[in-house]
Formats: C-alpha cells, structure tokens, sequence
C-alpha cells in the first residue's frame, strides 16, 4: 500500500496504490494527522486501489469528518464500489 | 476495362482487300486514258499513212500532184477512196489540204463518213477555197521540218475532236497534209466498251483471287488463330483443356503452330499446377479438419486449469495446447484413502489419431489406478493393452505419482517421460529411471519407486512443451532454466508458495523467454506440494500482520480475481476482529475444497463469540468510524458461516463459492 501525497494550498490530493486493508489503515490515518489544519478538502484518488476493507472504510470517515465532508473520491473501481455501497457511506461521501 | 469494338481478322483482310481493288481501279482507268489516247493517235497514224499511200498511188508524182488541183475526175476518185475509208472505219473526216506560204490552208478534197456533213463542209470549204484559220501545233511542228505526223486534242465546231496530221511527202517536200479527224466521244465510247470488258474480266480474276486469298488465308491463319483464341478463353473460363484439341493438324511448322504449341506447353503446366493446388488445398483442409477436432478432443477433455487441494496438499495443473495440437495430457485425481495421483503425458504425433491415443492412455490409467492397482503394474497392464490395438504405432511418455497426504510418502513411476524436478530449499531434477515408453514393445515393466516428501517441499513435472519452448534466436528454455526459474519462485517465499503460483511463474517464464514466438507443442506443468497436516490447521500469531499468509494461501488456491478479493475480504473482516476483541493467544486457520466450495475455518481460544447471530445495530454515518461493520461485510460475502464453541475454543467457518 501507498499513499502519494500532493498538497496544493487547501487542496490535499491522495494518490491510493495497493491494498487498503486492516493493516494499511493506520497508514492512511496517521497521513491524516500529518495533513496541517489549513487544508480544507481532499481528493482520494482511488484509481490505482485494488482492495479496500472496513477499516479502510472507517477512516475514509475519519478523513471525511476532518475536513467537514469536502471529501471527494475519485476513480474508485467497480469491486471497491461495491464495498462502498453495502456499507452505505456512499449517501454522504461524494464518490466520482 | 474499356470495351473495345471486335474487328475480325477476316473482315479486315477484306476491308484491306477493297481498298486495293478501289485503289488500283482508280489507276487503271487514269492509265486506260493514256492508253486511249494513245490508241487513238495509233489508228489516226495507220488511217493517215494508208490515205497518204492512197493519194501517192493515185497522183504517181509530183507534177501529177499539182494536176490534182485542176482535175476534178481524178479528185473525185481519190474523193472516193477517202469516203472507203472513213465509211470502213470510225474516222470522222478525212481531209487532204496545203498550206501556202502565208500560212493560209486551201483545201482539196474533204470526206467525211457523214453525208450531210460532207455537203456542208464542202459548201463551206470547198475545192481551193483557202481560209486563215490557225495553224494546229501538229502543222507547225511539220512546218518545222518535223515530218512523222502528229495529233493534236482539239476544240472546235463539231466538238472534241482528236486529229492526226500527216505530212504527204515527196524527196522531203511537203506536198500536202492529209489530216485525218476522230470524234472523241466515239474513241471513248470504243475504250469504254473495251474497258467494260476488261473490268468484267479483270473483276471477274480479282474476285476469284480474293476468294482464294480468303479461303487460303482463313484456314492458314484464321481458323488456326481463332480455335486457339477459343481455346484460350475456354481455358481462362474453365481451367480445363479439351485435350483432342491440341492435336498438331497442320502440316508445316510456322509461328502459328509456334503460338500453339507453347500455349499447350504453357496449359498443360498449369493444369497440373490447378491439379496440384487442389490436391495441397483438399489436403491442407483435411488436415486442418483434423487437427481442429483433436483439438476439440484434448481441450474437451484436458482442462487448461486444474487445482485440487486440501489438508495437506495442493496440486495444480496447468495445459496450453499449441496451435497444432499434440496429444499432451494431464490427470489429477484422488485415487482413494489418502492418496492424490497426479498423471502426466505427451503422446508422439499430431491429430485425431494422437488424440484419441491420449484419451485411451489417460481413461485407462485413472481405471486401473482407482482400482488399486500399484502404479508399476498399472502402467505395465496400459502398455500391454495399447501394444494390442495401435495401427499407427503411437507411444506416450508417461510420468505417475502417488502422494499420501498424510504421511508425504510418494510412489511414483516413470515410462520414458522427462525427471521431474523437486521443489525443495534447493530445487534440483530428480534422478530417476527414464523407463520405456508406452506403446512401444508390449513386455515392457515399468518400475515404481518411491520418495518421502518433507512439510513443504513439492515437485514439478511438465511435458518438453516447457523445456523445449524456443526464443526467436531459438534458444531452448531448456531444463538449467526450468529448474532455475522453479527455484526462484518456489523459494521466493517460501512460507507459503502454492503450487498455483509455481505453475503460473513458469508459464510467465517460458512465456517472456520466448515473448512473441509461436509456440510449436502443447505446454503442460503441474507442481505438487505437501504440506504436513497440523492438529486443527496453520497456525497465526494472534497480530493483524499475520492474516498476509491467509491471504497468500487464498490468492494461492483461487488464484487473483474480484471473488477472490471478497472472499479475503471476509476473512481478514473476522480476522481482525479475533484479533482486535476476543484476546485469544492463539489462532489457527484451515483451508478446504469441496466441489465447489471453498471453506476456511478459524479456531481461536479467546473469549466466546458468535460473529454469526450477533446482532449488529446499524448506525448512524457518523458512528460508521467506530466498527461493526466488518461483521456484516463478512456476513455478506460468504456464502454460508457457522460457529461453534468447543471447549475454550471459538471454531468459526465461511463458506464460499470457488468461482465468483
């Protein structure tokens, strides 16, 4: 699993690569945490996901909360979709 | 192409013939003018002199001459002889006349075969009358000493007419002329019924030349031409000869019969090429027939996949038929107790007969070992069996093998097949007897040995399709790099290596050493590996980072896909939360197959738990980030979970389908 992080000015954008799986997630919190308060919205670019558990899940939650829902995923594949949709966060966070 | 409008040989032979026959007519007349004329001065000429002679007998000499003048009888009987011959021929007028000094004519005797003309010209000019008319070129010319005669084309009161004038001399002294006149339209009219004639005739041989002309040259060179010309089309049509037709029925040799003999020449080669191509073509076609079914046989019959596994052992097979199919074949199947046989094979030749050989070798093997029958004696009866009914004299190399699952003890038994390669920390080719192949002498006895497998270790037998795979430099994959390539993989990570990805790393090996090449023979690899069956299966250190190897031994038996990811998701979602909330010290995990489900089982000795009839509140967004809800995505791709609680031990076990 790998995280590419662009940040430009409020805007931070995460490339996702691999498996986000129980042992990825705290990858992808502890990112987070690394991201400075002046960042108002994220991009996840989902493209090159291949897996995604529900703890993966529960910090896409975790990231949605952080910036007040200005959370957009994007390239997100059918397989990872699905997974989104049983859980139901797709009703609150904008997949594109 | 442009239509273009036909044209005849023939027709233009006669065209050019008509032209001619215009062309030289036109001559002829402009010639028959020349001749008329000619003709006429000639008879002007002969009718002068005879008249001049006439007047000579009469007057005697020159003195007598003079009295002619005078003596009217005597005139009148030359006067007589003149009117003869005007009368006997076409003479016009026949006159006798001087010319004096001053150049004025005086006439003497005028005749003319016209009475009536006659009177009127001698009213006119009578005896001694002189008149000025001028002098005709043909008397100037006498006048000038010219004393042969001469005629002259004139114009004058009776039309056109053609005079002859004559000087009558005596010892060089003109005496008189005698002019002798020819009305030109009867000269004419003469030449022209000559001419008639001559045409009608001249017609007539033109006619019969051009006829002969024609027939000649119709069955020389037309007839020739056009039976070759059809000849030519028929064949461009129809690709046949009639060969009667090419029968030589000239009797001389010229380019006609040149043209006729390269193009039989020519034919008769591409008839035979026609032929030959037809026969090639058929033959290809059945060929081509041929294989396609045995294809269809080894295909039906041999899948491209095949895996079987379970406490203990994981096989998979793998087959890639080349496009001209062999007679490779694979087997894997538990023959009974806790035995797995594992066949492999490559029958000699191609086709539906190789095919069907396969079919017959592979069906009886599986029999006979099913039956329980040890593998040196079922190898030894398939040999003597197929010795018995192989009109094509076929053979099949054959590699056996037996695992207990239990124990990894593993007979095996080769007929002339290439050695296998063990699959250990240091994966090296297998020493054994290369045996006899099948088919080939009917008292072969194969020989079984034997061989304990350790936890771990597996083995790899493949047909020479792998080893004998070429580069475009052809370069052999060859057996150095096979058990290169096997050691890589298989050692790579060695933890949990399956035997899936053995195969397919070699299948990617051979297919990157030989990227782009056409593969000439059928590929087939099959690994083995056992692994020494734990009480209650493998054993994870309760630590989240410890679910990879489940997760390698799913990806190992199902193979990458979508299903395969639910399938992991499932497990890692119970995983972690036996991990996370049940504070149990200790995990195992086993895998199975079963037809087509897929099951793997959990035991744990942490605090009870039933993941399957917890109740899971559903919640709200904004608690989603606190968990539950890896129950329910395990829940909703698994098939099937039970739980059971025995002794201090949580067993829970998914249930999924193999295929998604």
């Amino acid at each position: 699993m790998t995280i590419t992080k662009t940040i430009n000015g409020n805007e931070a954008t995460l490339e996702f690569e691999g498996w986000l799986d129980t042992q990825a997630s705290p990858e992808l919190i502890k990112e987070l945490d690394e991201i400075g308060e002046d960042v108002h919205s994220l991009i996840f670019d989902f493209t090159k996901l291949e897996y995604i558990s529900s703890s993966g899940v529960r910090a896409l939650v975790g990231a949605y909360k952080k910036v007040n829902g200005a959370l957009v995923v994007k390239g997100a594949s059918d397989g990872i979709m699905s997974i989104v949709k049983a859980t139901g966060i797709d009703k609150r966070i904008r997949f594109e | 192409m442009k239509k273009k409008h036909r044209f005849s040989i023939l027709l233009r032979v006669s065209l050019l013939f008509i032209i001619a026959a215009l062309v030289s007519a036109v001559l002829s007349l402009v010639i028959s003018y020349q001749f008329i004329i000619n003709y006429a001065a000639r008879q002007g000429r002969d009718i002068a002199v005879v008249a001049g002679l006439a007047v000579k007998i009469a007057i005697g000499y020159r003195e007598e001459f003079y009295e002619l003048f005078h003596d009217e009888a005597f005139r009148r009987e030359i006067h007589k002889d003149f009117k003869y011959i005007c009368r006997s021929t076409d003479i016009q007028n026949l006159y006798l006349y001087t010319i004096d000094e001053n150049e004025v004519k005086h006439d003497i005797i005028i005749a003319s075969n016209n009475d009536a003309e006659e009177i009127r010209m001698n009213e006119r000019y009578g005896y001694g009358s002189g008149n000025h008319r001028p002098l005709y070129e043909a008397e100037r010319q006498v006048l000038d000493g010219n004393l042969d005669g001469n005629y002259e084309l004139v114009d004058n009161e009776y039309g056109k007419v053609f005079m002859y004038i004559l000087p009558l001399v005596d010892d060089d002294n003109v005496l008189a002329y005698i002019g002798v006149d020819f009305s030109f339209e009867s000269i004419v009219e003469i030449a022209r019924n000559d001419l008639k004639v001559g045409f009608l005739y001249g017609s007539l041989i033109l006619l019969l030349t051009f006829i002969i002309a024609v027939i000649l040259i119709k069955r020389l060179v037309i007839n020739p031409i056009q039976k070759l010309s059809e000849d030519m089309r028929n064949f461009a049509k129809d690709k046949e000869l009639n060969h009667e037709a090419f029968e030589n029925e000239r009797m001389f040799e010229d380019e006609i019969t040149d043209i006729r003999s390269s193009f039989d020449e020519m034919a008769i080669d591409i008839s035979k090429y026609v032929t030959d191509i037809e026969a090639l073509t058929q033959e290809r076609v059945s060929t081509q027939t041929q294989l396609d079914i045995a294809r269809k046989i080894q295909c039906g019959i041999i899948p491209e996949e095949y895996a079987i596994s379970g406490n203990g052992f994981d096989i998979f097979g793998f087959e890639k038929p080349a496009k001209e199919v062999g007679g490779d074949f694979y087997d894997i199947f538990k023959a009974y107790d806790n035995n797995v046989c594992v066949a492999i094979g490559d029958i000699s030749g191609k086709g539906i007969f190789a095919a069907l050989f396969m079919v017959m070798v592979k069906t009886a093997l599986r029999e006979k070992i099913r039956a329980g029958a040890s593998l040196s004696d079922a190898l030894t009866e398939v040999n003597r069996d197929i010795c018995l009914a192989n009109p094509e004299n076929m053979f099949a190399t054959v590699f056996v093998l037996l695992l207990d699952v239990t124990t990894g003890k593993m007979k095996y038994a080769n007929a002339g097949h290439n050695p296998p390669l063990l699959l250990s920390e240091k994966s090296a080719f297998m020493e054994v007897e290369s045996g006899m192949a099948l088919g080939l002498f009917d008292d072969t006895v194969i020989e079984e040995k034997s061989l304990s497998l350790k936890d771990g270790e597996g083995i790899l037998i493949y047909t020479d399709g792998i080893t004998e795979s070429i580069d475009d430099r052809k370069e052999l994959f060859g057996e150095k790099r096979l058990q290169e390539e096997a050691d890589f993989i298989f050692n790579q990570d060695r933890e949990f290596c399956s035997a899936r990805e053995t195969v397919i790393g070699i299948k990617e090996a051979v297919n990157r050493h030989c990227a782009g090449c056409e593969q000439f023979d059928d590929m087939t690899c099959i690994a083995v590996i056992y692994h020494k069956e734990e009480e209650g299966g493998k054993e994870l250190s309760p630590d989240i980072a410890s679910f990879k190897l489940v997760r390698k031994a799913i990806l190992g038996s199902l193979g990458e896909s979508e299903h395969t990811r639910k399938v992991i998701l499932a497990c890692e979602e119970i995983f972690a939360n036996i991990v996370s909330y049940s504070g149990a010290d200790n995990v195992y995990f086993t895998i199975k197959r079963s037809g087509d489900t897929y099951s793997v089982t959990y035991s744990d000795n942490g605090v009870p738990f039933d993941s399957v009839s917890a109740k899971i509140q559903s919640k709200e967004f904004e608690e989603l980030d606190t968990g539950g809800m890896g129950i329910m995505l395990a829940r909703m791709y698994s098939r099937d979970m039970n739980y059971n609680r025995i002794g201090d031990r949580n067993y829970l076990e998914m249930k999924f389908n193999i295929k998604g």
